[in-house]
């Protein structure tokens, strides 16, 4: 009968063996962070929050678990697992009083205890830390700032993560030989488990790549700081804290500890019966070779970059700006840049130029030129430019300010119409200022800014403060912009609640209907232009009046048709679809930009980084995706379309042939 | 009365015999190599799925890092684990030429995979995407770090009995660079010290890419080449020396 001193005798010699290792965790989890957050409070005043400009450092704990821990795991398990299992168990273990299955056990629980030791100190430290250092932190769960947050990720998620890849390295030790193939096996398999998505693009559609990467898996907090964890359920109080638990994480937490424990149990039982995997390492290394470059070819054929771009252009001081606006027409380019050398981060000025033909040599001579209005510290200016080739050197911009109090929202402070005149000399001034915010009587309502739009139609501006309250009016102004000098309200339209409605019963619906608003004086069809481009811009749908074209990432992009209408509404009816694979999914983030003409759908869109879906909708029964661009080192933000030519702007200007792609 | 004749190979012979040796061993993880890190970066490239700095980078950390670690866990520890490290030390040749014409082999490859790259680089993208000082910052850097790691580990790991305490080895000299790194980088507020001191590291090279940018680039790359041939120098005599001392193995 084993007795617990011969248990013990077990554990002892475990824990022996393994001592080095967990040493080496202490060093590299906790002393080496300790030293560095020693170092960084001896030289920033013994605060995590430095100077006026609230240069800020989170404890270095989480960084230093996130960075090794995995590898730190992996080591420990190989050499548990490895050490006594080399050629099966060794043959003195058999003749133990201890069984077989359970000196694998001890072995796995030390192991793991060896593992953990180090991390849960890390964890524990990464909170101190926060909670003595950081002046904003009062208490925990009071305030709770990046640092506590970190450590209660490093807690939950890291920690989790860190016991799956202590297992895989643990059941590849115990049953493959020689260890060499363990541990390619084990490497590849833990890099599998923390960038899922990228190996097993279909697994995406569990959504487990978003539950990995920002895993609250248990989060105290206080009320101000639920916002920031995304994809969380409803909060629930207890005991004065807030616990949050995301809706994906128990079944997530479950079948990964399943699997887990599924796999540790086999290989357990697999080794104590004496059997093992034969693998010769160079066969398993050309194994994972082939298999990730197969999988790296087929993320190719279905996301690879298969238009070149006519030209690039290149914008000056291309790390420090970017082309927040680019319209052309005819040719005639206005370029709207944002930022500097020696722009302080927290200013955006923005600079115009003109061009008669868009061309690098007049980004480079004539940038730099002008300045339209910086803005003052911590507030939020945006610009939106409306320019028509007619009279190329007129600018109209709609100026809404604002600034953020002290609850960190937003609030618009300012909303203006101006224009300005771009002089031969590439210079610019002010011609009128027409204060919209008494024209709407007030406009502080929050989040007011971003249901305000203008557009310049011909010889007008319209400008629209859309309502969606019950009770309440849109207001329509409609501006005389012929002398940009004096810009005169011709017509003020109030509209019974908001503007622009529509009847889509439900976004798989098979049909819809669009009211248009009701402006005397103007065709059906210039009220439909005025419903796009003032209301419907900014959804994830874009038409051309007979046809409207919607997306999302589960439904790929949807075609409607219109097969009716009356004066004031417009019918339309599905009539194709077409899905996207799971890693085209995995690569349409939000829409920045798009653009529909001749029947072909251009979607600029990002996910991380930006690429370019390029659709045939000629026959919108049957769509099809013909293109995608990835403009390498570039994050454009903007399309414009002139002629056969499509113009990508960001940090850089992408040329396209549209008349190729017609072709296609 | 008769008697075998024993005539002794010359050194060359020798040295031909070991380099038959080495790359009969060798030629299975070269083309592994090549086959992994050139495709990486061919299908990379042709597809253009990310930024091509982003495919040299992915070049740095996959030839210039990942591969000769696994490359040097090998060429001395599986001699010992098998048994076969006396029957070479009772070759006619001296302990050291056994190891130098390993090492030479070893080195040659781990740089034959990233000159592939290079021509695949060049091939397909050039400098469409990146600057000339960047593309050939990178690959110098790719190559430095290939030798060091290379280096660091076997020499480091030259007493031990088996490849898994090699690239344990590796890993912490891995890892203990970076960690080094971090200090000096928090403790040091004088940047130009803190590359220069970088520069000593084995995987601490990114004072040469930093350096790219400016007009110094070549004088900076001799000067940390300089010191690179020095530590590995030491590194290597060092490791001559335990190699022929057998019985001095751990484990």
């Amino acid at each position: 009968m084993t007795s617990i001193h011969q248990y013990r005798q077990v554990i002892w010699k475990e824990v022996r063996e393994l001592r080095w290792f967990g040493l080496a965790g202490l060093v590299l989890l906790v002393l080496f962070p300790t030293i560095r957050l020693g170092i960084w409070l001896a030289t920033h005043d013994g605060s995590l929050v430095y100077g006026s400009n609230e240069v800020r450092m989170s404890p270095p704990y989480a960084g230093h678990v996130f960075l090794l821990g995995a590898i730190y795991a992996a080591l420990v398990a190989l050499a548990a697992a490895g050490r006594d299992l080399r050629y099966g168990i060794a043959a003195p273990w058999r003749q133990t009083p201890i069984r077989p299955f359970t000196f694998l056990t001890i072995k796995w629980f030390v192991g793991l205890g060896i593992v953990l030791l180090p991390v849960v100190l890390a964890a524990l430290l990464h909170l101190a830390s926060g909670v003595m250092f950081d002046p904003e932190i009062k208490l925990l769960g009071a305030n709770s700032g990046w640092s506590i947050r970190d450590g209660l990720q490093l807690l939950n998620s890291h920690l989790f993560l860190l016991i799956a890849a202590y297992a895989i390295a643990f059941a590849c030790a115990a049953i493959l030989r020689p260890l060499m193939s363990a541990m390619i096996v084990a490497g590849m398999g833990i890099g599998i488990l923390y960038y899922l998505p990228l190996l097993v693009p279909a697994l995406d559609f569990a959504n487990i790549f978003t539950v990995m990467r920002e895993p609250p898996m248990w989060v105290f907090a206080d009320r101000e700081s639920v916002r920031y964890f995304s994809g969380a359920s409803k909060p629930i109080e207890m005991f004065g804290y807030w616990v949050v638990l995301p809706k994906m994480v128990g079944p997530f937490v479950l079948t990964m500890l399943g699997v887990t424990c599924v796999v540790a149990a086999v290989a357990l039982r697999y080794a104590v019966r004496g059997r093992s995997v034969m693998m010769s390492p160079e066969g398993v290394a050309w194994t994972f070779g082939t298999v990730f470059l197969g999988l790296f070819s087929l993320a190719a054929v279905q996301v690879g970059n298969n238009i070149e771009p006519l030209d690039v252009l290149d914008v000056p001081d291309g790390e420090y700006q970017f082309i927040n606006e680019l319209h052309i027409r005819d040719s005639r380019a206005l370029v709207a840049l944002v930022g500097h050398r020696n722009c302080d981060t927290r200013t955006h000025p923005m600079r115009l130029l003109q061009m008669d033909q868009l061309n690098e040599a007049d980004l480079a001579q004539r940038s730099g030129a002008i300045d339209v209005p910086a803005r003052s510290h911590r507030s939020d200016t945006s610009n939106h430019l409306m320019w028509s080739a007619d009279r190329p050197n007129i600018v109209f911009a709609l100026d809404r300010r604002g600034s953020y109090d002290k609850q960190e929202k937003w609030q618009l402070r300012l909303l203006a119409l101006r224009s300005y005149r771009i002089n031969e000399d590439g210079s610019c001034h002010s011609l009128s200022n027409v204060n919209l915010t008494r024209l709407f009587d007030g406009v502080a309502e929050q989040g007011d800014s971003h249901h305000v739009k203008a557009v310049l139609r011909g010889d007008m501006i319209y400008v629209l403060r859309n309502r969606s309250k019950k009770g309440t009016m849109s207001h329509l102004l409609v501006f005389d912009a012929r002398d940009p000098q004096a810009l005169k309200l011709a017509k003020r339209h109030e509209i019974d609640q908001q503007f622009f409605r529509h009847f889509w019963a439900s976004s798989s619906s098979s049909s819809g209907t669009m009211r248009l608003p009701n402006i005397p004086g103007l065709s059906q069809e210039a009220r439909f232009d005025l419903l796009w481009n003032l209301g419907w811009r900014s959804r994830s749908r874009i038409t051309d009046g007979k046809h409207i074209v919607d997306w999302d990432r589960k439904r790929g992009t949807t075609i409607y048709q219109r097969n009716e209408q009356t004066d004031d509404k417009w019918h339309y009816q599905r009539v194709g679809q077409r899905s996207l694979t799971a890693l085209e999914r995995s690569m349409l983030g939000d829409v920045m930009d798009a653009k529909l003409a001749d029947g072909l759908l251009y979607l600029l869109t990002g996910h991380g980084h930006t690429n370019l879906f390029v659709f045939d909708l000629r026959d919108p029964t049957r769509p099809r995706k013909i293109g995608h661009f990835y403009p390498a080192g570039d994050d454009p933000i903007s399309m414009a379309l002139d002629g056969d030519r499509l113009y990508l702007s960001g940090k850089k200007i992408h040329v396209l042939d549209h008349a190729a792609m017609l072709t296609r | 009365m008769t008697g075998a004749i024993h005539i002794a190979p010359s050194r060359w012979q020798m040295i031909a015999v070991l380099l038959r040796k080495e790359l009969h061993e060798w030629w299975s993880a070269i083309a592994l190599g090549c086959f992994t890190i050139g495709g990486f970066v061919a299908i990379g490239l042709q597809s253009r799925l990310i930024p091509d700095e982003a495919v040299l980078i992915g070049m740095v950390i996959s030839g210039g890092l990942i591969f000769p670690l696994i490359c040097a866990m090998p060429v001395v520890a599986a001699e010992r684990a098998e048994g076969s490290v006396n029957l070479l030390l009772r070759l006619p040749a001296p302990a050291w030429l056994v190891l130098a014409v390993k090492t030479a082999v070893a080195v040659v490859g781990v740089i034959v995979p990233l000159l592939l790259a290079l021509a695949i680089m060049g091939a397909l993208a050039g400098y469409r995407e990146v600057r000339p000082n960047i593309f050939w910052a990178l690959f110098l850097l790719a190559g430095l770090m290939a030798v060091n790691v290379l280096m660091w580990t076997m020499c480091l790991g030259i007493r031990q009995p088996n490849e898994a305490r090699v690239g344990l080895i590796g890993a912490a000299v891995c890892i203990g660079t970076v960690m080094t790194m971090f200090f000096i980088d928090d403790a040091l507020s004088n940047e130009q010290m803190v590359k220069a001191i970088a520069a000593w590291t084995p995987v601490g090279l990114f004072a040469v890419l930093d350096g790219s940018r400016s007009e110094e680039f070549v004088s900076l790359l001799l000067g940390v080449a300089a010191r690179h041939v020095v530590v590995l120098s030491l590194l290597w005599a060092y490791a001559a020396w335990r190699f022929s001392q057998p019985g001095r193995t751990r484990g």
